[in-house]
């Protein structure tokens, strides 16, 4: 069974500058995705509409747009969901490449600078570094953000402040000092509470509303300020621990 | 090539139900500031008015009067401050599922937001009664 849908894409031509919006018809299956829409505009009507996509499974998360003012992966939103007409829009709060396609660098530096990687202290008698299952319970949840910056894209607070690092660098850096074998946890801690980091997040809670791996960044940023002050309090009183301890000396 | 910036439009805070609701939260914090101020003013008259009417009792009226606003209009400020209060406790506590340490589906975030709310009533109630109590 057949249903009609009305499709409204904006595009942007680079080259003169155009930005306007195209509008198509076509007629969509039950188990259609917005992304199968968009291949089949392409392939029927030659409209030669730039977009990213790749998996088709919302693993890779390069589909992201934004869906009748929602943003979210094309590959896993059903026509049938949606209402009629469906606009698509590229990303907020990014600038725009082509169409739907939009530059994420910045973003993504942001990624960087929450230090996304463990480092090991590996010793001579233990090789490998042991993780119990009750300790990865603790990371299992934001280790599942596949980077499609669609929490950065509904984040008014990124939108109007591009220092701000963004809700996805936050649910990186939660996840990564949370686990278990990681050991610059302090250094990270340092850089994310500083000027640009947590506390310019206002908690609007968007982010957890639009993420489609249910990571929930809001939370995660909220539990690293309680860290940050954790972190701010141990950093004040450690330089009079230090010289307790040497005057006993 | 060209590249076009997408920044938010000036009134996007319209756009979603969950940014009008922030917004909501933030601005009730001007009624519940609006309130704290009328406390201190509250407090300040009641210290300050014996000795100014002990010291300057040919006060200006026009002076007189603003010092006693707050004794005037008990009702009014305080009504501000319990409309600001309910605002921020209420739009608080939805977001509050978020924090939570686990996946939650909408039905449960319902769940717990009104179970939040019946034990923030469940809390004052019992805060007025005991208030009450030591009063009477």
């Amino acid at each position: 069974m057949t249903k009609k849908y009305t499709i409204r894409i904006r595009r942007y031509d680079p080259q003169t500058g155009k930005n306007w919006y195209d509008i198509h018809n076509i007629y969509a299956e039950r188990r259609m995705t917005v992304l199968d829409a968009l291949n089949q505009i392409n392939e029927h009507e030659r409209a030669g509409i730039s977009y990213r996509s790749s998996c088709r499974m919302s693993i890779c998360g390069s589909c992201g747009t934004i869906v009748n003012g929602k943003s979210v992966l094309m590959c896993n939103t059903f026509l049938k969901d949606l209402e009629d007409p469906v606009t698509i829009e590229p990303l907020r709060n990014f600038a725009i490449v082509k169409d739907l396609v939009v530059d994420t660098d910045a973003a993504m530096e942001k990624l960087r600078d929450a230090l996304p990687y463990t480092t090991f202290s590996i010793t001579k008698s233990r090789c490998e570094s042991v993780q119990t299952p009750k300790q990865l319970e603790k990371i299992k949840q934001t280790s599942q953000c596949i980077k499609c910056m669609l929490c950065v894209s509904a984040c008014p607070i990124y939108g109007l402040d591009y220092n701000f690092m963004g809700p996805a660098a936050a649910a990186i850096a939660y996840r990564y000092n949370k686990d278990s074998r990681d050991h610059v946890g302090e250094k990270r801690l340092d850089s994310l509470t500083g000027r640009n980091g947590v506390w310019k997040c206002n908690f609007v809670g968007e982010c957890s509303n639009v993420c489609p791996k249910n990571v929930d960044p809001a939370g995660a940023i909220q539990k690293m300020k309680v860290m940050g002050v954790l972190h701010c309090i141990k950093s004040a009183l450690k330089p009079k621990l230090k010289s307790k301890s040497k005057s006993k000396k | 090539m060209k590249k076009l910036a997408n920044t938010p439009a000036p009134d996007w805070w319209k756009e979603k139900p969950a940014y009008k609701i922030y917004y909501f939260r933030e601005y009730s914090g001007i009624l519940i500031a609006i309130w704290g101020l009328y406390w201190l003013w509250f407090i300040g008259a009641i210290i300050f008015s014996r000795i100014i009417l002990a010291y300057f009792p040919d006060i200006d009226p026009v002076f007189k009067y603003i010092l006693f606003i707050p004794l005037k209009y008990y009702f009014l400020f305080n009504c501000i401050g319990f409309i600001g209060a309910i605002i921020h406790t209420i739009t608080w506590l939805g977001v509050m599922p978020e924090i939570l340490p686990f996946n939650l589906s909408k039905k449960q975030r319902h769940l717990i937001f009104s179970l939040l709310i019946l034990v923030w009533l469940g809390l004052s109630t019992l805060l007025f009664i005991l208030l009450m109590n030591s009063l009477l």
